[in-house]
């Protein structure tokens, strides 16, 4: 039979290297440290890297399925189905939050007079169609959209040499350590700790993948992006006017002009948004949809593709009043995502684990290695 | 039949969604080059004078494109850019915008943080835009000068800027971005460049002069040209240029050296009562106006040439400095930026008091000058 479902390395590295950088190089990686956020870009890595094994080691433990599946199999069907809830609801939020910032960038900084809705129907239309013919065409487009995002945030950076003043680096380590520590609380939650949503769609990994191959090498991708959108941003603007911009590799687009006719290269940078950030949200997408099949007993999650993302859609332009709420809401959204990304898969990882060790005693007599868990719906 | 659905389906999305919400044609916009702010008839107001571009020769013949200026009052900046409406049939557009001239009685008396909100705010303003003071009354006479080589003075003042560096270096400019750096980081003093109207021939111009010299954001005075140009060696902003000097001590310049490439690199200490700085200046040059009968062959001759203008350049310097120093007390080289960069636990130290600081620094200048040729005569 052939498999549909599933995604080759190359292609889940893709997705999760996209997961992180999708959404967050548009706004440069500001969390509030100006010339010093790189030092706390350096420690969120650090700091996402221990669980990035914890993730790794939840599908090592039980190959070709997910964390709905995982969460059924460890704690039995009463407080799985709940696991599954609040990750379906987690996912929920993250798409509409990442949803809206695309709204947001459109309406205040390309075209202002287009309605969000307008923009954001759109999107949810595309992202669905994406959704709907599974995670194959994921992977696929993933592995498509990585190397055109590498290429045009190379060109960037090599158009901006001209305009690039290195002593914006200076000086270093001057914030203080509390801001520091505080900013890279916020990097870690936004992007690198998402990535635990990529546990929804490891039902489509095969035994000998290896996790962690996928988590390092994504972590080690993601991070090195992000780290050269930044300089780039650095170098350009200056600690000051990138501390202010909304935007900030939007704006050192505009600045970035080499001779007289290479100038205005804004779309770039949005197209390379948009690519990233399309990514992002079917990921999000795929997790509530299969959330809720998982949780209401549907078979397969295309029935519940539909109204998850219109629920998202809605969502998106509720959630956040305005700009100035969309930007605190970071520092509020760290604490709301933390338990997600750090109590949950450790509560799961210890589960796994007990609950394989168990396995394995019960079943040596017949057979060695990790049990398959029940299928709950086929996609 | 799902083929052509298909077919259907996609022709719907290319025609419908790729674009904008709504546009505006090119004949419904006023496309703004430059804009001048000078005080309003009323206390508390503002005058603005939009130079735009007027289409309505550019369709049919030969496509002059020729200057409008429209004026408008308002109590903020916004308002007037609005009310500037009342007149115009289109709206005004400013993605085009290179030039902004403030009247320097505002800069002075209001200083220029409100002048620039609105254009660092705004989407369609680029980051890009020349803020420059006009050296007259007001800032919008600039506007009625006609350009020699442009058709609009917000190019021409754009332009006027952007060449400078390659050829003389005499003006030090900030773009809109880089004025708000300027203004919220620590250890240097803005400038910008100041324009004038002048005489070329018969007909009346505009000309870069000196630059204006602020105090947080206001105004406080001007520094003439050459100040600026040999400020600009200290802060190593020079591309090209021309270094004068007066070989045989007669009172008249006689050699004029082109630089080609120059670099210079300063240091600074403090040693617990006053900074010092050391700057070192290397150059390459080649030397096209000697005094006749030089043989640029002899290489004793060589270096006296470039001993002559080193002398010549280290004490400009020092005059540029100590011009600075002692009319302004504002340090515009970014000296006390240098202390930050490097120690910034010594700039809080000193940051209160730095006007002080920089007004009684020592400064030691060495200047190497290597001359390269001396273009296509011996």
């Amino acid at each position: 039979m052939i498999d549909r479902e599933s995604i080759n390395t190359k292609q889940a590295i893709c997705i999760l290297s996209l997961l992180i950088f999708g959404s967050s190089a548009i706004f440069g990686s500001v969390a509030g440290s100006a010339h010093d956020s790189w030092i706390a870009l350096l420690a969120a890595m650090v700091l996402a890297a221990p669980f990035f094994i914890v993730f790794s080691r939840i599908i090592k433990l039980f190959p070709g399925s997910d964390i709905f599946d995982i969460a059924l199999t460890v704690f039995g069907k009463i407080a799985g189905r709940i696991f599954i809830l609040l990750y379906t609801l987690y996912s929920t939020y993250l798409g509409a939050l990442v949803l809206r910032n695309f709204t947001e960038f459109v309406q205040v900084a390309t075209k202002p007079e287009t309605p969000q809705w307008a923009i954001l129907i759109i999107l949810i239309a595309a992202i669905v169609y994406l959704v709907f013919n599974g995670v194959q065409v994921l992977g696929k487009w993933s592995a498509v959209i990585m190397p055109i995002y590498l290429i045009i945030v190379t060109a960037t950076v090599i158009l901006a040499y001209q305009q690039m003043d290195f002593s914006n680096l200076f000086p270093i380590a001057s914030s203080d350590t509390g801001v520091m520590a505080d900013s890279a609380i916020k990097l870690f939650t936004f992007p690198f700790a998402e990535t635990v949503l990529f546990l929804t769609i490891t039902k489509s990994l095969k035994k000998s993948q290896s996790p962690y191959k996928i988590y390092m090498i994504g972590l080690l991708i993601g991070g090195a992006v992000m780290l050269i959108v930044f300089f780039r941003n650095l170098f350009v603007l200056g600690g000051p006017t990138m501390e202010s911009e909304l935007f900030p590799s939007y704006t050192t687009i505009r600045i970035v002009r080499v001779g007289t006719f290479l100038q205005r290269l804004e779309s770039t940078i949005s197209s390379n948004f948009y690519l990233g950030g399309i990514t992002k949200i079917a990921v999000c997408l795929f997790g509530a949809s299969i959330g809720t099949a998982k949780l209401l007993g549907i078979k397969g999650y295309k029935k519940a593709l539909f109204p998850v993302a219109v629920i998202m859609a809605v969502f998106s332009q509720i959630v956040y009043k305005n700009v100035f709420e969309m930007l605190n809401g970071l520092s509020l959204y760290r604490w709301i995502a933390l338990p997600f990304q750090t109590l949950l898969p450790i509560i799961i990882w210890i589960g796994a684990e007990i609950k394989t060790r168990k396995d394995k005693k019960n079943m040596k007599p017949k057979q060695s290695g990790n049990q398959e868990p029940q299928e709950s719906g086929a996609y | 039949m799902k083929k052509a659905f298909a077919i259907l389906i996609v022709s719907f999305i290319s025609v419908t969604m790729t674009g904008c919400w709504n546009y505006r044609g090119a004949d419904k916009m006023e496309t703004v080059k430059g804009v001048a702010i000078d005080m309003g008839p009323k206390n508390g107001t503002y005058l603005l004078t939009f130079e735009t571009i007027n289409l309505s020769d550019a369709a049919g013949r030969e496509g002059k494109v020729m200057p409008e200026l429209v004026e408008s009052v308002g109590t903020t900046i916004y308002d007037a850019i609005r009310k500037a409406n009342n007149k115009l049939s289109s709206k005004l557009y400013f993605s085009q915008m290179q030039t902004l001239i403030i009247n320097q009685t505002l800069a002075k008396e209001q200083g220029i943080s409100p002048l620039i909100e609105w254009f660092l705010h705004d989407n369609e303003a680029r980051e890009l835009i020349n803020v420059v003071i006009s050296g007259e009354k007001t800032a919008k006479e600039l506007f009625n000068m006609k350009p020699i080589s442009v058709d609009f003075v917000g190019q021409e003042i754009c332009e006027i800027i952007d060449k400078d560096r390659y050829v003389l270096s005499y003006i030090k400019s900030n773009l809109i971005y880089e004025v708000y750096n300027c203004l919220n980081r620590d250890g240097i003093a803005l400038t910008l460049p100041i324009f004038m109207i002048v005489q070329n021939g018969e007909k009346p111009t505009i000309q870069a002069d000196g630059s204006a010299v602020f105090k947080k954001d206001k105004m406080i005075g001007n520094i003439p040209a050459e100040i600026v140009h040999f400020s600009l060696f200290v802060t190593d902003e020079i591309d090209k240029g021309i270094l004068t000097t007066d070989l045989n001590n007669d009172g008249q310049d006689d050699v004029a050296l082109e630089i080609m490439k120059t670099k210079t690199k300063s240091s600074i200490s403090f040693d617990g009562k006053k900074i010092k700085i050391k700057i070192n200046v290397q150059s390459s040059v080649m030397a096209l106006e000697i005094p006749p009968g030089t043989d640029m062959l002899d290489v004793t001759s060589v270096k006296k040439i470039s001993a002559s203008a080193q002398n010549r350049l280290v004490q400009k310097m020092h005059e540029s400095i100590k011009y600075v120093q002692t009319e302004y007390q504002k340090d515009i080289f970014g000296f006390g930026k240098m202390i930050y960069e490097k120690n910034h636990k010594l700039w809080h130290k000193l940051s209160k008091d730095w006007d002080v600081y920089f007004k009684n620094a020592e400064v030691e200048i060495k200047s190497n000058i290597f001359i390269r040729s001396s273009g296509m005569s011996k």
